[in-house]
């Protein structure tokens, strides 16, 4: 549906760090696929050498839930784009919960996030959903709070609260 | 034993530990590539980056009489955010169920609570 240049217009994450390859399903305010490849030249792998067994390649779960939250905030910020935090909001997880991680991921995986808008409330928004692949669950997402702040409250002499106040 | 693939190096200093809990330090890395894109002009670590630094903390404590993965995050709180050069300290609590190892997280800044973490771990297979 669409790739990289048009993710980019949307979500302030950028390289290293922007883990997603292309969206392939979008119904703005109510749910996203997106999908990302997972591979062995991504920073992540680079302390590992010639010593390391197949089960070190596993993908950090960390990241499989970094990469669907970005899906999240995608979805979350479609009708709102917000590709730079210095002119606009920053999108934060405030909370998240009830989150599992099934079958190991391994580069030459293919992610396929599914990402649904369960409630919008104000600039938070709560989603949930799952990662596939092919036909495993690598992580379900119970509740994933997100809320959007203005980048002049964040700044670290003025801290602020990013857990939204839905609970 | 051999190093699993992670999205940052070992970097917490273990102040003290027992059977049941840990305490340590970690000065984020203003040099890490992450705050390169996260975001342009407004670096903030990444919230699961502070899960990792909580099993690198178990990791540590436990010293590989347990090598802990993570198998689910039940509730996490991101209460304010982190910056490049913040001082954290980690508090972490733990039980074992099984094989089963269940622990309560708190990280802290200079300014105060930055993230409250329930996260449950399972033993890494060889």
């Amino acid at each position: 549906m669409f790739g990289v240049a048009e993710i980019r217009k949307v979500v302030p994450h950028r390289y290293p760090i922007l883990l997603l390859d292309r969206v392939v399903e979008l119904v703005p305010g109510e749910r996203l696929t997106a999908v990302k490849a997972v591979s062995c030249t991504e920073s992540c792998y680079q302390w590992l050498g010639d010593e390391s067994a197949d089960r070190d390649y596993a993908y950090p779960a960390t990241l499989i839930v970094e990469s669907w939250a970005q899906a999240g905030v995608l979805l979350a910020t479609w009708e709102k784009p917000n590709p730079d935090v210095l002119v606009g909001m920053v999108g934060l997880a405030g909370a998240i919960n009830n989150v599992s991680f099934g079958a190991p991921v391994y580069p030459g995986d293919v992610l396929e996030h599914r990402v649904r808008l369960v409630k919008l409330v104000g600039d938070t928004v709560i989603l949930e959903g799952e990662t596939v692949v092919g036909d495993r669950t690598v992580l379900q997402v119970g509740q994933f709070v997100e809320a959007q702040r203005p980048v002049s409250a964040l700044r670290p002499a003025q801290p602020a609260a990013v857990a939204g106040g839905v609970r | 034993m051999t190093l699993r693939c992670a999205p940052l190096a070992d970097q917490v200093e273990l102040v003290e530990a027992d059977e049941t809990s840990a305490v340590a330090t970690a000065k984020v890395d203003p040099g890490d590539p992450v705050f390169a894109g996260h975001f342009p002009g407004f670096p903030l670590l990444p919230g699961v980056y502070l899960v990792e630094l909580v099993g690198q903390t178990v990791r540590a404590a436990l010293r590989g009489s347990y090598r802990p993965e993570l198998a689910a995050m039940d509730r996490c709180r991101f209460l304010s955010p982190v910056a490049p050069g913040d001082e954290l300290r980690i508090e972490v609590a733990f039980t074992f169920t099984g094989p089963e190892l269940r622990c309560t997280a708190t990280v802290n800044t200079d300014r105060g609570r930055a993230a409250e973490l329930r996260l449950r771990y399972r033993p890494e297979e060889d």
